[in-house]
């Protein structure tokens, strides 16, 4: 390919991805109702488990890994629901062959989504961190702001890259994959640790749960935010590089997995068919 | 036959009809998305999950050294949970649904007498499979954590009133999230565990409400659904302790307390939602599409 | 004389299309298009003419890379419509009938404007496209305006703008007047006209079940049916085909006279009383007629015996006729 092809499509690509992203904070603020039902309302939620703690008298950290855990299902559900079913809701709404027509990729309309989501997750994650932090009154003691900021970017890397493949699978597979998105909401809080030391499940479980990126990436940030690695399950550097890694090899099964389930969906004429 | 008579028997058939035909669909669309094997595997391993994040918690909490009542107590209210959160998910999300999905509202409002009804049954099909993982979830409780559940030892009559007022109490409540949910853009598609959010902090679910600062306390007991945890906890668990709030409250007061409060927050919600159907009438938004 | 540039815009070479469809009882297969070939050169207006689920809409998808063909090769812009999507959907545009084709949270401008950057569209080109396009279709006050306030006509009229943001090389219209009055038809189809007309290696492939439309558009149609190209040549070389070339209908002032044997003048192809009879003081009856030269033995017949001719009324076969006459049914009929 020429470099004025190359300049040409990166151009073509970034265009795609501000447009959607757009889309999604321009909606955001047309209707307001999601700061209640999306920022306000989970914070309870996650509140309900720090009074669980509190009941059993845990070590106050513990509080402290439930609010962390608690706003990081924010940017886990934005993943699971404004990532990976979004293109099957596209088509739902009739949307999506004017999409996939376009010659923008698949995947930079995807980045868009995440971009534009992290809008909402970012606020929601951010709001119940910080009123969890001064409702309980948690001590915080952060090792490496420098650390911190690269590991959660690494993890919103790789979740989104995780998110991509994920929305492969629903192009395919229709509404199987939609209840199947919803089934992997608990069973992921628990295998991954949202609301508890991840290491306490056990090294084998553990291991199979880090395939997903906010497993290692909320265990790192455990330990650099309370400067506490006792409860870790491998050191801050080392699941920076699983975390590193998990990126790398997510964008790369995304980019094949959009491919394959593109032609798939083309071939089996079900790349338009709704209500499947 | 008077024709007043006349009338209400017709009525009440052509509800009964709209309530069957709801639940139908309500079916199709929940159940009919994958292979019966996956399906029933979805329904188990969900609530179990569920169960099983408490668990874990109590155990990396306490080393399973702390009250073993008290575990129960909380495993019980977060199973018997599952039916408000399912139920709630159920009625609040089909006009969405309806509305940017399937783009069908506008056909449903003019061919059903009654939405109110429509509603019910469509949610219907999701509130059994939620007393489906009800049952997994106590089943596994019991078998499995050595939960202190035997069918003897419940005061069924107990919890049968309990679950038919926790019924019309939720169907209050998930009505309410119905008429906002008509209102509102749809963002994405957890608005209602966010609202049930609410619910499950302030009810006690799997905590108990002396825990909580006095003022939130006081708050928790204008919600009809600590006493209905309260209640449930009491009919199922023979050993279970209340705590200080609750064991203020008899269980026949708990009974009256929340029969009242169940059939208020019905009545309410009929109206709120009626209201919000006429505003939605009056601005032509029925059929309006807002999903981003 | 119109260009048409050699090269083809669009080609398919014995094109199927195979679907298993499954209802709530066993599933079945249905070949959507079958064996279909044809070529359509730049700067042609080709139209798709056929019933409801002929496979107008299928061979689209297959051309808009939508859906690969099961058996067979098409190119669009001279690229394969299977290994080279990519390259094709730069070059192209879809504007489809009776689809929900954009946010109903955003306004139409911003709708527009999104789809323009997933061409790669500049913002100064983008603003100033959006600008003329929406007073082509009708828009412009309704810029501001959220799609889901919009009525189905509006949507579909900023659906039609869509098709227009990144100034295709290929332009496919599915049915794009589905829903619009006949005004706005009339406009849109004008606009399709002077767009073309503008640059002459621009295409457009039209499908539609509205003759009139075909009629009025289309350089050449082909119809299809159950899948396979039944003919195809331009509105007027189909019309051709019809044994008649015209249909009269002629009201007379007459009594007692017997015009049966109107029916047999050389080239007149059917006779047919419409209404009154001999003993009336009018009737009407309907000649149709192979060619013009038959009309003055008729008209002279009709002076002859005194009657006196209050009115004629001609009408030339149509598409539908060409349809009728190739498969034995209508337009509108259902595929089974």
């Amino acid at each position: 390919m020429k470099w004025s092809e190359i300049r040409e499509e990166l151009e073509l690509n970034a265009r795609a991805t501000m447009a959607r992203a757009y889309v999604r904070i321009a909606g955001s603020n047309r209707e307001l109702s999601w700061v209640a039902f999306d920022i306000v309302l989970p914070l309870l939620g996650v509140c309900a488990y720090v009074y669980l703690y509190k009941t059993l008298k845990t070590p106050p950290e513990f509080l402290g890994y439930v609010i962390l855990g608690g706003a990081m299902i924010g940017i886990w559900m934005g993943v699971l629901w404004g990532m990976a079913s979004q293109l099957y809701f596209e088509r739902e709404r009739g949307q999506l062959e004017m999409i996939l027509m376009s010659p923008a990729s698949t995947m930079s309309l995807l980045l868009g989504m995440a971009l534009g989501g992290i809008y909402n997750s970012g606020l929601r994650s951010a709001f119940t961190f910080a009123a969890g932090v001064w409702i309980f009154k948690v001590q915080i003691h952060v090792s490496s702001w420098l650390d911190l900021a690269v590991t959660f970017m690494l993890t919103l890397c790789a979740l989104y890259g995780l998110g991509m493949v994920g929305s492969s699978v629903f192009l395919t597979f229709g509404r199987n994959a939609w209840h199947i998105s919803s089934l992997l909401q608990e069973p992921v809080f628990l295998i991954s640790g949202f609301y508890f030391p991840v290491r306490s499940l056990g090294a084998a479980v553990t291991t199979v749960a880090s395939l997903i990126p906010v497993t290692i990436g909320l265990d790192a940030m455990r330990q650099i935010l309370f400067s506490d690695p006792s409860w870790g399950f491998l050191s801050v550097k080392s699941e920076m590089l699983v975390l590193l890694g998990l990126s790398v090899f997510y964008f790369l099964c995304a980019r094949k997995a959009l491919r394959i389930m593109e032609e798939k969906g083309c071939r089996e004429g079900r790349l338009t068919l709704r209500w499947q | 036959m008077p024709r007043r008579e006349a009338y209400s028997a017709v009525a009440v058939r052509e509800h009964m009809r709209n309530f069957f035909w709801a639940f139908w669909l309500g079916w199709q669309v929940e159940a009919n998305w994958a292979h019966p094997a996956l399906f029933a595997l979805y329904s188990v391993v969900k609530p179990l999950a569920s169960c099983l994040i408490i668990t874990v918690m109590y155990m990396v909490a306490t080393g399973g050294r702390s009250s073993r009542e008290l575990f129960a107590s909380i495993y019980v209210g977060n199973a018997f949970f599952t039916l408000v959160t399912g139920s709630l998910l159920g009625l609040s999300m089909v006009l969405h649904a309806e509305r940017e999905h399937y783009q069908t509202l506008k056909y449903i409002f003019l061919a059903t007498s009654n939405l109110h009804i429509y509603l019910c049954g469509r949610a219907a099909a999701r509130m059994i499979t939620s007393v489906v993982s009800v049952i997994v979830m106590l089943v596994f409780g019991a078998c499995v954590l050595h939960i202190p559940l035997t069918l003897a030892a419940i005061d069924y009559p107990l919890l049968l009133a309990a679950l038919l007022l926790g019924l019309f109490c939720t169907v209050g409540f998930g009505l309410i999230l119905a008429g906002i949910s008509m209102k509102t853009a749809m963002h994405n598609f957890f608005f209602s565990e966010s609202a049930s959010a609410l619910l499950f902090f302030l009810s006690g679910v799997i905590f108990p409400l002396s825990v909580l600062p006095q003022f939130l306390q006081k708050l928790s007991l204008c919600f009809p659904f600590c006493y209905w945890m309260e209640i449930i906890r009491r009919a199922v668990l023979p050993a279970y302790q209340s705590d200080a709030v609750m064991s203020a409250f008899s269980t026949s007061s708990l009974l009256c307390t929340f029969s009242v409060m169940s059939m208020l927050l019905l009545l309410i919600s009929i109206f709120f939602f009626k209201a919000l159907e006429n505003e939605m009438r009056r601005d032509g938004t029925i059929d309006m599409t807002t999903a981003y | 004389m119109k260009t048409v540039y050699m090269d083809q815009a669009i080609t398919a070479e014995q094109i199927s299309r195979n679907f298993r469809t499954k209802g709530t009882g066993k599933s079945r297969d249905i070949t959507a298009v079958d064996d279909i070939s044809l070529e359509i050169g730049r700067g042609e207006l080709f139209g798709l003419l056929g019933p409801n689920g002929a496979g107008k809409t299928t061979l689209i998808k297959i051309f808009c890379t939508l859906l690969l063909p099961s058996l067979g090769k098409a190119t669009v812009a001279g690229y394969d419509v299977h290994h080279s999507a990519h390259a094709i959907r730069r070059r192209i545009n879809l504007v489809a009938g009776g689809e929900y084709s954009g946010y109903g949270i955003l306004s139409v401008r911003e709708n527009l404007w999104m789809f323009s950057q997933f061409y790669n569209v500049d913002f100064k080109t983008s603003k100033k496209r959006i600008d003329e396009l929406l007073a082509i279709v009708g828009l412009e006050d309704k810029a501001s305006t959220r799609v889901n306030q919009l009525s189905t006509g509006m949507k579909q009229k900023m659906n039609f703008a869509r098709g227009f943001i990144n100034d295709p090389e290929i332009l496919f219209l599915d049915e794009p007047t589905l829903g619009l009055d006949v005004t706005t038809s009339r406009q849109l189809r004008s606009h399709v006209r002077k767009w073309l007309e503008e640059d002459r290696r621009r295409t457009v492939l039209l499908t539609t079940h509205y003759m009139a439309e075909a009629d009025e558009l289309c350089d050449r149609v082909a119809i299809i049916n159950q899948g396979k190209i039944i003919a195809c040549d331009s509105p007027a070389g189909l019309k051709k085909s019809v044994p008649y070339s015209s249909d009269f209908e002629i009201t007379i002032r007459s009594k007692g006279n017997d015009w049966h044997d109107l029916a047999g003048i050389s080239q007149v192809a059917s006779f047919a009383i419409t209404a009154g009879d001999a003993g009336d003081d009018t009737m009407t009856f309907r000649l149709m007629l192979e060619s013009d030269r038959p009309l003055e033995k008729i008209f002279a017949t009709i002076i002859d015996r005194g009657a006196s001719i209050i009115s004629v009324k001609r009408t030339d076969p149509t598409l539908e006729d060409v349809f009728i006459s190739l498969c034995g049914r209508g337009l509108d009929s259902e595929v089974e």
